[in-house]
């Protein structure tokens, strides 16, 4: 193994030396020459900001020639905040990176990220913001709480906080105060159009994105709300906080729903929405201003807020994100002297080069802090947290300062009443619940009782319709049997007629719901959110199960090797199968098993600052309480589990029923242009499933979507999909079955090849109807063909997470989510709690083995039956 | 006896009325399908050819403004040394999917044939443990399999990548392969044993040749799996320049905002290999995938 490392590595720096030396005889000039401290910095910045970024390091690498280079890596925020918290602890990532301040508490406690303290002097942090530099403060959890101490984590880039944008075209004078916004808004809302008036468009006045506290923070600290009593802990029902929802819910009247940042550029872009409370990173959306034709718009500071009951002189406040540039903790070189002795010869050369290395890192951060911030303000239109870089913007009169000149006060001017959100690692939760009680404030809740409604009254009718085969099934003789078949058929439509009215009953959001209940329960779901205080488990626990399976796996062996002696069976091609098989075999285990059995491990453990600890059946069991969360609430791993089995059920259904009608259509050979339908019907498949399900996920929307414009034209009123559990789980299914049914019909259709087509006709010449044709003759020869594909099928949409993921969102309120979409927010979005989503994975494998097992148990009874 | 009627004629083609009236039915009901089908794809299309400033998610239909600008901002995208990056992440791209469908190909054919054909110790269970994979939740898998790579220094590599797709379309592709393999009668290949022919032998020129249509999916799935992942390859690779396509394209992704025109002229650009490779391996499609549906 070591004698493969180092040739991968020498392979490695040969390519490197390659690319130098072809870099430099195609005139590039590559600054790195072999004394150079190679630097490298990720970041998640696209467009102007990316550019703007990337000439400031230009200028440094110029300006450190010979000593520092720095390379950039832009990596998709998507998978940005993974990367670098895989990479880190592995040595695999960069020096420094470019993020919000937002990730500091997780980052910190898990150690990603190093406390700059010890190499800046606290005078260096005048030069910036203050309200910047105070987001980039936090004080660590350490096992021993009096070890913590306060220290600085980054340094301050910009800062990002909402304003109100407004058409200028439109809007001569922007409200100063909440008052004249909501005159503004009474007079230029249509909110929906009669049918018959074809010149009405809807027309907006405001557009947000209300359910997100990003946004919503504005009247939250407007209105003295906080998410935090005086001691720090968390508190979120409180008289601010309440009136901030009522008014949040006053201005809902006036602004349509399930409204999201793709929306609400296209709202403004096509001037049908005239003003939107927005980020700096809005500017980007929009045209540039050069007067011509098109979107003329403005920004101001978010009014005063002049409600009754608002504390005097209240100004909408939003939350602030400071975005820093980060040293990461752990690098390949600090790994390996922390691993180095310091008795080792080699000791003092490797302590300098890498204190060097980390003086470097600093240097680079200063500079692109403070150095670089008047390029980052003009040319990537960055607001940053640099103090000096305004008053160079006053004294420069250049014509392409004229934008960011008209802008950037007024962002400054914002920083006055605006606050920075907490960076605490509970901060992540509190996002998420406060997403909830806004959206239980503004649209109602969803009622826990449909997805176990609607599974019942779909088992029923499945119950019913299995029955009905069996009892109009002409080879079943006895008049027992048959009469059993008659009044299973009959009950079970029976019963599905009172599920079903139940159904109907709770279905409609309770809109009357008290905006402090809310608050309430979402203070109790941080509290389910939050990792529980970590208890070191009994070891005999994990030994015992060790044993237990190994134990298992024997019994079963013994009893494999039983039953093939008894057999008699001979094995004669071992030699050969290890030859074919193994390259296989091996693959798989390093690179599925190995991860897997490590992952198993973990479900053991918790995950706490940055390491992992043995925990027993600790996961598990909070797993089965589900934090002691109601059967009717969706953090509920019971609601959970009833969303994922319909989910499976109807996707299975839709994808080989609609795949299996087609394929019966394609099939005829006299049909014209088979060929081409073929094609064109495989395209979802073609296609990545990550532009298509956003593109699905418009489709779904309230206003502009062509589903509600379908329905309207249909003479029906237009749906709110992603309010209700039922509407927005239809929405996830049918984006899926369109992605789905293309393999279900290529695999029919080869089925279908093999069944000669002689029995079809001779079931024809005998007088059946081609109903009677598929269900006695087609049917069964193609059942055993298709239940493969039907079971990994089956497989593949229980653990199919992408699709909720960018459809639903998993709303209303986290319903739609099925397990393995749990697990990735546990593993990943709720402060890492890797263990607890190993164990959530552990479970879902525990189903699916058993639901295989299930299925080969169904098959090989049916098999038997049909013999 | 009309219905007997009916199937007598429209299979042997003796009534031409009646079959003319069945093609315009199925006909219709297949363009209708086929409009649903499409009907996303050309909101792709639409996005791809508005300006990106103003392209997003639904919006106004009265305001349309063509151009090929997306196109050519994807496309010739520089990074700071003048290396046009989609040049190098097509090729990267090319490269991990060509290799992962070799080995992909080789490990999956050798694999399933010995599944189906040879008679060792442990077939059964190696079996069921290749379905058993597809049941992993990969969330758990992610930062283990990270940490193997990172131990066999193949992070940052586009070996390390290689490796894990054809590894990850491994068990779907041997399953399909070794339903196909049971397929063919074995009677051809006892005839080659007979006359001394070696087992690897056999393989080759026997078997191999016949499974021409199951091996053709096999390569189309194991390409469309490297070639759409994204997830990995952004983790894994460090260097723009290595990224694949996917990864390139996700980074017109926001955490506030979708460069959309971009994204979609991307989308467009990454899906055309993909659809060709469709459309040139369709008559196997259905030969190929199906016959995988034989039980173990």
């Amino acid at each position: 193994m070591h004698l493969k490392n180092t040739f991968l590595q020498q392979g490695h720096r040969i390519a490197a030396m390659l690319f130098c030396f072809v870099s430099l005889f195609c005139m590039f000039p590559l600054a790195a020459s072999a004394q150079d401290i190679e630097l490298s910095l990720w970041h998640a910045y696209r467009g102007d900001e990316a550019k703007a970024l990337q000439s400031v390091a230009d200028d440094f690498n110029a300006a450190n020639a010979g000593s520092v280079h720095v390379t950039l890596l832009q990596v998709p925020d998507e998978t940005f905040a993974n990367k670098v918290f895989t990479g880190v602890p592995q040595g695999s990532g960069p020096d420094a990176f470019i993020t919000a301040h937002d990730v500091i508490g997780n980052w910190a406690d898990n150690k990603i990220i190093a406390d700059i303290t010890p190499y800046i002097n606290e005078s260096d942090l005048g030069v910036y913001h203050e309200t910047t530099v105070k987001a980039l403060r936090y004080k660590p959890n350490t096992k021993n709480p009096a070890d913590a101490k306060e220290g600085i984590y980054a340094l301050p880039l910009a800062y990002k906080s909402a304003v109100l944008f407004y058409n200028k075209d439109t809007v001569k004078n922007p409200p100063k105060t909440t008052d004249e916004l909501l005159q503004y808004l009474e007079k230029n809302t249509v909110m929906t159009c009669d049918k018959a008036d074809t010149n009405c468009k809807p027309h907006f006045g405001l557009v947000y994105e209300n359910t997100n506290l990003f946004f919503h923070s504005v009247w939250l600290n407007g209105f003295g709300g906080s998410l935090f009593d005086e001691n720090g802990q968390i508190q979120l029902k409180n008289e601010g906080n309440a009136q901030s929802i009522e008014f949040a819910k006053k201005l809902n009247q006036y602004i349509p729903s399930g409204i999201d940042g793709a929306r609400i550029k296209t709202l403004f872009n096509d001037g049908n929405a005239d003003m939107v409370i927005n980020g700096p990173w809005f500017m980007a959306e929009l045209p540039e201003q050069n007067g011509g034709p098109g979107l003329h718009y403005g920004v101001v500071t978010l009014p005063q807020i002049t409600e009754p009951g608002a504390p005097a002189n209240a100004y909408g406040t939003p939350y602030v994100t400071a975005e820093g540039i980060y040293m990461a903790r752990d690098t390949k070189s600090s790994i390996a002297l922390a691993k180095m002795k310091e008795t080792d010869p080699k000791y003092p050369a490797a302590k300098a080069a890498e204190d060097a290395r980390r003086a470097a890192t600093i240097k680079l951060m200063k500079y692109i802090a403070s150095d670089g911030a008047y390029k980052r303000m003009i040319e990537g239109k960055q607001m940053v947290a640099f103090k000096a870089a305004y008053d160079q913007l006053k004294a420069d009169n250049s014509p392409e300062t004229a934008f960011v000149k008209e802008v950037a006060p007024v962002f400054l001017a914002q920083l006055d009443h605006a606050q920075p959100s907490s960076n605490r690692p509970e901060m992540g939760s509190l996002w998420a619940s406060m997403q909830q009680a806004l959206q239980k404030s503004l649209f109602g809740g969803p009622s826990g009782e449909t997805p176990y409604l609607l599974f019942l009254l779909l088992s029923l009718i499945v119950a019913g319709f299995v029955f009905l085969a069996k009892a109009t099934n002409p080879s079943v003789t006895t008049p027992q049997k048959h009469m059993m078949h008659i009044g299973g058929t009959i009950v079970s439509f029976v019963l599905a007629v009172p599920v079903f009215m139940w159904l109907k009953s709770v279905q409609g959001n309770n809109k009357n719901i008290n905006v402090m209940d809310a608050l309430a329960e979402a203070q109790s779901r941080v509290s389910m959110l939050k990792p529980p205080a970590v208890e070191e488990g009994n070891p005999w626990v994990l030994i015992t199960i060790i044993f237990g399976i190994i134990a298992i796996l024997c019994i079963l062996g013994i009893r494999a090797y039983k039953k093939h002696k008894a057999a008699n069976i001979e094995y004669t091609d071992n030699k050969t199968a290890a030859a074919f098989v193994a390259p296989a075999i091996i693959g798989m285990i390093v690179l599925v098993f190995l991860p897997f059995i490590i992952g198993a491990f973990l479900s053991f453990f918790a995950y706490e600052n940055g390491e992992f600890t043995y925990v027993g059946l600790q996961n598990f069991a909070r797993l089965f309480s589900s934090d002691q969360a109601s059967f009717l609430d969706s953090m509920s791993i019971y609601f959970t589990f009833v969303v994922t089995v319909l989910w499976t059920m109807t996707n299975v259904a839709l994808h080989v029923g609609i795949g299996m009608c087609l394929a019966l259509l394609l099939r005829e050979p006299w049909l014209k242009l088979k060929g081409v339908y073929r094609v064109l019907l495989i395209v979802p498949w073609a296609m990545p499933n990550y532009i298509t399900a956003l593109i699905w996920r418009g489709m779904f929307d309230h206003n502009f979507g062509a589903i509600n414009g379908l329905l309207e034209t249909l003479g029906l009123d237009r749906v709110e999909w992603y309010n209700e559990f039922l509407t927005s789980f239809a929405a996830n299914l049918t984006t899926n079955t369109w992605l789905g049914f293309p393999f279900m019909m290529v695999v029919t259709l080869g089925a279908l090849q093999a069944i000669p087509r002689d029995l079809e006709d001779a079931a024809a010449v005998d007088g059946a109807s081609a109903w009677q044709r598929f269900r006695h003759v087609t049917f069964p020869l193609l059942k055993p063909a298709l239940m493969p594909s039907v079971v990994l099928g089956s497989i593949w949409t229980f653990n199919a997470f992408n699709i909720i993921y960018l459809v639903s969102k998993g709303s209303p309120d986290g319903s739609t989510e099925i397990l393995v979409s749990e697990a990735y927010k546990w593993a990943f979005e709720r402060q890492y709690q890797y263990g607890y989503a190993a164990a959530y994975a552990m479970v879902v494998f525990v189903i699916l083995v058993l639901y295989s097992k299930l299925t080969q148990f169904v098959l090989n009874d049916n098999t038997v039956e049909a013999k | 006896m009309a219905k007997k009627q009916e199937w007598v004629e429209d299979s042997v083609g003796l009534n031409k009325r009646d079959r003319i009236i069945k093609q315009i039915a199925y006909n219709l009901i297949l363009i209708l399908v086929c409009i649903a089908v499409l009907y996303p794809v050309v909101w792709v299309v639409k996005m791809a050819l508005t300006p990106n400033e103003l392209a997003g998610i639904g919006g106004d239909t009265s305001q349309i403004q063509f151009t090929l600008d997306n196109f050519k901002h994807v496309v010739l995208n520089q990074n700071q040394n003048g290396d046009y990056l989609f040049f190098h992440q097509l090729a990267n791209s090319v490269i991990v999917s060509a290799i992962t469908t070799l080995i992909g190909v080789l490990l999956a054919c050798t694999a399933a044939y010995g599944f189906a054909r040879l008679n060792f110790i442990g077939r059964q269970m190696g079996l069921q443990a290749f379905l058993v994979t597809q049941m992993f939740p990969g969330v758990v898998m992610m930062i283990p399999l990270y940490i193997i790579l990172g131990k066999l220094g193949l992070t940052d590599n586009v070996l390390g990548l290689v490796l894990v797709y054809s590894v990850s379309a491994l068990p779907f592709c041997v399953w399909n392969l070794k339903g196909y393999f049971d397929t063919i009668p074995k009677e051809l290949e006892e005839a080659a044993i007979v006359d001394g022919a070696s087992r690897a032998k056999i393989f080759v020129t026997i078997v191999l040749p016949l499974a021409r249509p199951a091996i053709a999916i096999t390569a189309l799935f194991s390409f469309m799996t490297a070639w759409n992942e994204f997830i990995l390859a952004a983790t894994f690779m460090n260097n723009e320049i290595n990224y694949t396509l996917p990864v390139a394209l996700k980074q017109y992704v926001g955490a506030q905002s979708v460069e959309y025109g971009y994204f979609a002229a991307g989308a467009i650009l990454v899906s055309i290999p993909i659809m060709a490779l469709f459309f040139a391996l369709q008559k196997h499609l259905v030969g190929g995938l199906t016959a995988g549906g034989v039980k173990g």
